[in-house]
């Protein structure tokens, strides 16, 4: 074509779109002159460095991506191992804790029947102390000893908090005279407390995927606290 | 298991070559840290890990694509090994220092040089900045991303295909001329 724009020319020449007489003759005119020629190579070399400019660009940001997925994937399985571990110990927990009520039955009725029997023999003496002597303690709820409470794991992602996974574990409340304001957290949450109940506070955990932290919420109160098979203080709020 | 093809690796190649995404985020995810323990312990960081990683990444897909690979008789895994090896010895060359450690035995893997290409395409690399921002986006759009005139006027707001294909053409005519000139140079 005459009058056909000469970077469209070149173009069909290098995508091999002329037709058989169109080609003869551009090769023709190659053929015959250095500085068409030079003209082009030269475009062929700009399209040929442009694709690969953007090629290899393409590729870098696929690689930016597969590398920010590969360094968010251990923070996921970090948590993703802490809830199978949760787990494990829950299940363990929860056969621990139906031995544990056949053992808290046991006592009670030992402790009753100490009771009457006391009670029938001095049947006229005044109790003085109806509470709690030495280390004895007793755990606390409206109907059952153990409750659940949700465990709460968080991400921070764009500065705002998101919701990982949510999960329940099983909690006590235990009144005891040695410990007043205290925890222990591993397989199971013991709260010492003299006057909290479940239904007076609610009371839940948050793990923070990122630090790696717990926090205790009991109403409106937050407790720093870690997975210890101690009895520790709770921290300040 | 080497296949009659010739590559114990021939489907995983097959499938970056082919663009699968999934398959090269994989091979990528299972072999850095290979590479992130090479040059931790030879006077690396983290960053220069992922740097030195995602060039050979670079290097080796671009080999995949060219089909340069398609007879490797070694593991794909063993030769991005070598490939980044060697590149993070050039760069601790240029820094005046040496390895400590990192050679095993899939070292023996020979590694295809580099192509560089033609002499002239860092010079040709530096004059095309002059035709400007907007007419290396129109070129990409138009040479590598294969977009129609039609596409191209509406996500680079021309008011028509015309005005789209005259702008293309233009930038094209100033990309040849510079382009030209580099090839002037390197011919004399």
């Amino acid at each position: 074509m005459e009058n056909e724009d000469p970077t469209e020319r070149i173009d069909r020449y290098l995508d091999e779109t002329l037709t058989p007489a169109e080609k003869a003759a551009f090769e023709s005119e190659m053929a015959a002159d250095a500085d068409f020629r030079l003209e082009v190579e030269a475009q062929e070399a700009v399209r040929n460095l442009i694709s690969n400019q953007a090629e290899k660009e393409d590729l870098r940001q696929l690689f930016a991506t597969f590398h920010s997925e590969m360094e968010a994937a251990p923070a996921r399985k970090d948590a993703e191992q802490d809830n199978e571990d949760l787990l494990k110990r829950k299940n363990g927990i929860q056969r621990k804790l139906n031995w544990g009520n056949w053992s808290y039955t046991a006592i009670a009725a030992s402790v009753a029947i100490l009771i009457i029997g006391v009670w029938t023999v001095w049947n006229n003496i005044n109790q003085t102390d109806n509470g709690l002597t030495g280390n004895q303690e007793i755990r606390v709820d409206e109907r059952n000893e153990v409750f659940r409470v949700p465990l709460l794991s968080w991400k921070t992602v764009d500065f705002k908090p998101v919701l990982q996974d949510k999960q329940t574990i099983d909690a006590t409340i235990i009144r005891s005279k040695a410990y007043r304001s205290h925890y222990r957290f591993n397989d199971i949450l013991e709260i010492y407390s003299d006057k909290l109940t479940e239904k007076q506070q609610k009371i839940s955990i948050a793990y923070d995927v990122d630090t790696r932290q717990y926090r205790l919420h009991i109403g409106k109160s937050s407790y720093a606290i870690r997975k210890t098979d101690e009895i520790m203080p709770l921290p300040l709020p | 298991m080497i296949t009659e093809i010739g590559s114990p690796d021939f489907a995983l190649i097959q499938a970056i070559k082919n663009g699968n995404e999934k398959a090269l985020g994989l091979f990528y995810k299972d072999n850095f840290g290979k590479i992130l323990h090479l040059v931790l312990k030879n006077s690396g960081s983290d960053d220069d890990a992922r740097d030195v990683y995602q060039d050979c990444m670079m290097e080796v897909v671009l080999q995949i694509r060219g089909g340069r690979l398609d007879q490797l008789s070694s593991r794909l895994s063993t030769y991005l090994y070598s490939v980044c090896y060697y590149k993070w010895i050039d760069r601790l060359r240029q820094k005046g220092k040496f390895m400590q450690s990192g050679f095993d035995d899939d070292l023996e893997t020979a590694v295809i040089e580099e192509d560089d290409g033609a002499p002239y395409l860092p010079a040709l690399e530096k004059v095309l900045t002059q035709i400007g921002e907007k007419c290396m986006t129109l070129l990409k759009a138009f040479y590598y991303e294969k977009l129609t005139m039609t596409q191209i006027a509406s996500k680079l707001g021309f008011a028509d295909d015309n005005s789209a294909k005259s702008q293309k053409n233009k930038c094209m005519d100033k990309a040849r001329f510079l382009g030209k000139n580099v090839l002037k140079q390197h011919y004399s």
